[in-house]
């Protein structure tokens, strides 16, 4: 049984192959679900999120979507980067509508399809406005709606809330997780942030070493989180402090 | 703190700068400190300037030709060249350091060998006004293409998008801005190579016809020209902006949601 997006011992490099990054790299996430890659900065977190987008291709390994090589082939992975990216010079909802427009999908049409999800993107009333008049949170999750207009199911997040302060962190959070099984997106989520990580995953995967010291990185652990029906309460739980523990454990 | 001044008064100290500085030199002329001869007091050259109107306008005609024609392809030119050298690499190390050393040469000595090869005509004061004006467009459009964050290339690249859209949707309009700080320094030298170029020959513009007050020793019509060239030169930078706001539509967004943030 195949996953939907599966990784398959990925060998990245910077440089050209000068420096080894990380090794023998193999992750799987299926529909609906959200995986997480925590490693301490540096470690090469981005490079990693880089190759299975199809940026960049790996030294060795294959990046497989539903069966299908997508190894170094860009647009059939949404990528979400650290920073929003908004385009200045567009209105909100042209800035969600561009994956689509770039398609060749006209004007009006590419509008009338964005528009449909403002409301459940909590972006009601913005869609005329330009990236500058909104808050940091409703930014972001404009970056999402731009995102999910991608079209692809698999959706890869570099560090999605690290901008934003705490209480919109945690509700912007809250927001993805439960948008993310609504839509059935396959997500993969690196972040450095060990509380985001278990409250957002169904499993973590630990990355280790030091690639700027000559220690390519690699998964050193993998952690399951046992997710209760109700994730209000569930960072709270006794499952939620053991997972953390365990995930700060392999860390070192 | 300036920034925090009311906008009537931020327009009222420089007026009343100019208002004194005005008021000196009327008075200074007319009780004789400097002799007339040499310079004519501030309602002299009100004076002249209205006298010479129509004189004026027939020589600003010509000057202002050349000037639009000479930016027009100035910005052209200096357009295709930023495109190239942000297309292509080795154009861009080929070129920059060409480009800056080329600035370096004044314009008033080559204006002179411009004349000698290009005649009398409108060709060599247009080359002149081109020479001077593509290389502010071309600076600062390259530098504008330069600073996009290469993390929107790598997004729109997720997207499929093409070299061609990566260039017209985000790389283009990500740097119109600094066009329009290239182009606000290309028109101004747009005038006074427009200037320049006719005190060395021609038939008609306001050069020509500062060469001529200068040699009939009018001196109050020659600071009226002055005025004049000034003030084109202020419309022209003021017609730019104009367009850059229509251009930009979002710039006024965020102006004022700086403002704001400000003002909490």
């Amino acid at each position: 049984m195949t996953s939907f997006l599966e990784a398959c011992g990925l060998t990245l490099s910077w440089d050209g192959g000068a420096t080894v990054v990380a090794r023998d790299i193999s992750l799987h996430v299926d529909k609906g679900e959200t995986v997480c890659l925590v490693g301490r900065s540096g470690c090469g977190k981005t490079t990693i999120l880089h190759a299975l987008s199809g940026l960049s291709r790996p030294l060795e390994g294959h990046v497989l979507l539903a069966g299908e090589d997508v190894t170094g082939t860009p647009g059939r992975i949404s990528y979400m980067l650290q920073k929003d990216l908004l385009l200045p010079h567009l209105r909100i909802i042209d800035n969600a509508c561009l994956p689509l427009t770039l398609a060749g999908v006209s004007r009006d049409e590419a509008r009338g399809r964005a528009r449909e999800l403002f409301a459940r993107f909590g972006l009601e009333g913005t869609e005329e406005q330009w990236p500058s008049q909104l808050s940091g949170g409703m930014r972001q999750r404009a970056a999402f709606l731009r995102t999910y207009l991608m079209g692809n199911d698999a959706v890869l997040l570099d560090e999605p809330f690290s901008a934003l302060d705490a209480l919109t962190r945690t509700e912007l959070r809250q927001w993805y997780a439960h948008m993310a099984v609504e839509l059935g997106l396959a997500s993969v989520v690196i972040t450095h942030d060990v509380d985001e990580a278990v409250s957002l995953a169904s499993r973590v995967y630990v990355l280790r070493g030091n690639p700027s010291g000559g220690v390519p990185s690699s998964i050193v652990a993998q952690v399951d989180v046992p997710r209760p029906a109700d994730g209000e309460s569930f960072e709270l739980s006794h499952a939620f402090v053991d997972a953390k523990r365990e995930v700060f454990s392999h860390l070192g | 703190m300036i920034g925090t001044w009311p906008k009537a008064r931020r327009w009222a100290v420089p007026l009343a700068t100019l208002a004194v500085f005005l008021t000196v030199w009327e008075v200074a002329v007319r009780a004789g400190w400097v002799p007339n001869f040499l310079l004519p007091s501030p309602s002299q050259v009100v004076l002249a300037f209205v006298r010479d109107a129509p004189l004026l306008a027939s020589h600003a005609v010509t000057t202002l030709l050349e000037a639009a024609l000479g930016l027009t392809i100035g910005v052209v030119v200096g357009f295709v060249f930023a495109v190239l050298m942000d297309r292509f690499e080795v154009l861009y190390l080929a070129l920059n350091p060409l480009i800056t050393v080329s600035q370096t040469i004044p314009t008033v000595a080559i204006a002179p060998l411009l004349v000698l090869w290009f005649g009398y005509g409108l060709a060599p004061k247009v080359l002149l006004i081109v020479l001077t004006t593509f290389f502010p467009v071309t600076v600062s459009l390259v530098s504008g293409f330069r600073s996009v964050d290469p993390d929107v290339i790598d997004l729109m690249r997720t997207m499929n998008a093409t070299d061609a859209q990566i260039f017209l949707r985000a790389k283009l309009p990500l740097a119109m801005e600094q066009f329009f700080s290239g182009l606000r320094i290309s028109a101004t030298y747009a005038i006074v190579g427009a200037v320049i170029a006719e005190w060395l020959g021609g038939f008609s513009g306001l050069g020509v016809y500062m060469t001529r007050l200068r040699k009939s020793f009018s001196y109050d019509s020659m600071f009226a020209v002055i005025i004049l060239i000034s003030t084109l030169s202020l419309a022209l930078m003021k017609g730019i902006d104009i367009m850059s706001g229509v251009c930009m539509p979002w710039k006024r967004a965020e102006r004022k949601t700086n403002h704001e943030d400000h003002v909490a």
